[in-house]
């Protein structure tokens, strides 16, 4: 089991053995190197022979991109940490789905003052500028965090490109000033638009949202059409998929034969 | 559309949840929802949000955004009630919205701001910039780049034009669009068809017909290219054209991104009630190599691309500028 693991880490995740080995931040994307804890208290867990069943299908890579953070206090930043890797646990979930699953997860970082004011994204051009300014030469989905995200809460262009010198090669997945929940379905949605999925209604805020639980369920529902529970939009429990969403996605260029 | 009757109380509910600590689930939405369905007073709540500066900072920026929408009296007060703000990210979006909606008199206050980040000095220029454009104040103007990028024989595809349907003017009027401080005239706008986005070019209401003769007379904004927000379904501004005399028949053309980024240039011709105008990128990132070469009759109100072509991948020389981010 040791020598298999070792060979799938470097060849299906790029693990550099000489370095930190850790499985929870290597395999799993998670930096903190722990399992985030889930917003409701409930028990979270990973499994790594899930994860090799995940990369032995279809599947992405993800860099995620965190803009800013550097003027964090540190209990701003680990929690901003945990928020994050909270979303990449629940895109995992979320995908798996529909039999794509989530591979190699890099974390990259783009420090204040380089930032050109684009750790506080207000509109939609501003998080095309974002994305446009800065590239991974990978083949991974930039998925950019910002600090703030004012009048959205995230933008991905539908379908992204694969072409890291074309100018739609990322999106904002979105702030963390969004808290855990909404920013994991929000981190979700946008790498759905990236893998070719549009919105499943038309968009508000003209409308109208779909007429059914099950659409106002569905990840690809805006926001704004997901049901209120409690006086709060129930965006932890509003991220179906269907199967056709599921045959979309998997034709996107950015998904990965499966590995090894 | 209001909010009445039954949802009143959800008015209620979402100022609650606003009100709520931070990352609070819901917070962020329960602002855009509130500011989509507009309930009486919104305004006023939405002021002492952003005046609110024991606030957090994203809820602060979430209700300015909001409040700003419009050129209105309570706006302009609060933006510059806040122009001393202590907290720069906060003051950097005030700034950037007084150039957008200010007065020609908040030049002034724009003037004495003092400020060692470069950012802040950035998004201040940008801010002089347009507001000097948008009152013709020739105080403040753009600098002409020294490279464009024009298109090669590489992959390329054809940008189009035409007249706005009337359905996409429905849209567009349904959806809302929010472009305050310049008077859009949605009865003269243009489809531009790019190769992965629609955007339609709306004038500047006070150009049309004889008023383009200003291009070679005064600072002015041309009109805007907006597009649709493909998240939230409203039309945004995508690139503001602002123009600047150059010479007794000719003036430059800006293409200037929200956040000031000039991404693309041209030149223009004014002659006997016809504009002869070009466009091409220049090295930012945002658009790929270009050429618009295009017309404009005022008599018949036409706008005609003799030449519209751009590359479907950007110039060597602008994915330079494309930064990487650093592995952590």
């Amino acid at each position: 089991m040791d020598v298999s693991l070792r060979s799938l880490m470097q060849n299906c995740f790029d693990v550099d053995m000489s370095a930190d080995r850790s499985l929870l931040r290597r395999m799993f994307g998670f930096r903190r190197s722990l399992v985030p804890p889930d917003p409701t208290g409930a028990a979270a867990s990973v499994s790594v022979r899930q994860l090799i069943n995940d990369i032995d299908g279809d599947h992405i890579h993800l860099n995620v991109i965190r803009v800013g953070f550097d003027t964090f206090t540190a209990t701003q930043n680990d929690t901003a940490l945990i928020d994050i890797d909270y979303s990449i646990f629940r895109v995992r979930n979320i995908f798996r789905t529909r039999g794509i699953g989530v591979g190699r997860v890099q974390h990259y970082v783009v420090d204040d003052a380089d930032a050109n004011g684009f750790a506080d994204i207000n509109g939609a051009d501003e998080a095309e500028d974002l994305w446009q300014a800065f590239s991974v030469r990978n083949d991974g989905i930039d998925a950019f965090v910002v600090r703030t995200i004012t009048g959205l809460l995230g933008l991905s262009p539908v379908p992204g490109d694969c072409d890291i010198d074309s100018k739609d090669d990322g999106c904002v997945a979105g702030g963390v000033d969004n808290g855990p929940e909404g920013m994991s379905r929000t981190f979700a949605h946008e790498i759905g638009h990236f893998l070719g999925l549009p919105h499943n209604h038309n968009a508000l805020p003209a409308g109208p949202c779909p007429a059914t639980n099950a659409g106002q369920n569905n990840l690809m529902a805006q926001t704004g059409c997901t049901p209120v529970v409690g006086g709060v939009r129930d965006v932890r429990n509003s991220v179906l998929l269907t199967a056709a969403q599921g045959n979309t996605m998997d034709d996107h260029c950015t998904i990965q034969s499966p590995c090894p | 559309m209001p909010v009445n009757g039954r949802s009143g109380s959800r008015a209620s509910q979402l100022r609650a949840l606003v009100r709520s600590p931070p990352r609070t689930t819901g917070r962020n939405e329960a602002l855009l929802e509130l500011a989509e369905t507009r309930p009486p007073r919104l305004e006023v709540t939405l002021r002492s949000l952003v005046l609110d500066t024991g606030l957090d900072r994203s809820m602060r920026l979430k209700a300015l955004a909001a409040l700003t929408q419009e050129v209105r009296p309570i706006a302009l007060e609060t933006l510059r009630a806040t122009l001393g703000d202590g907290d720069t990210i906060v003051l950097n979006r005030v700034i950037e919205r007084l150039g957008k909606i200010g007065t020609a008199s908040d030049l002034q206050s724009l003037k004495e701001v003092r400020t060692g980040n470069r950012t802040t000095q950035r998004i201040l220029r940008s801010a002089k910039c347009f507001l000097s454009y948008r009152h013709g104040l020739g105080q403040y103007r753009h600098d002409v780049p020294s490279r464009v990028f024009k298109t090669t024989n590489r992959d390329s595809a054809k940008l189009g034009t035409g007249v706005l349907s009337k359905s996409l003017r429905e849209q567009i009027e349904l959806r809302g669009m929010f472009i305050p401080g310049i008077d859009l005239a949605l009865d003269h706008a243009w489809r531009v068809e790019c190769p992965n986005r629609l955007h339609i070019f709306i004038a500047n209401r006070e150009l049309i017909g004889t008023g383009i003769a200003a291009l070679t007379e005064r600072q002015t904004v041309l009109g805007v290219l907006v597009a649709e927000n493909l998240e939230i379904g409203t039309f945004e501004p995508f690139f503001y054209l602002l123009t600047d005399p150059a010479t007794r028949d000719t003036f430059h053309i800006f293409g200037v991104r929200s956040a000031g980024w000039m991404t693309l240039y041209g030149s223009g011709r004014y002659e006997d009630g016809v504009v002869d105008a070009s466009l091409s990128a220049t090295s930012h990132p945002s658009v790929p190599p270009l050429n618009v070469d295009a017309d404009y009759a005022a008599e018949s109100d036409r706008l005609r691309f003799r030449r519209g072509i751009v590359e479907t991948r950007l110039a060597e020389s602008q994915t330079r500028q494309i930064r990487r981010p650093r592995p952590d």
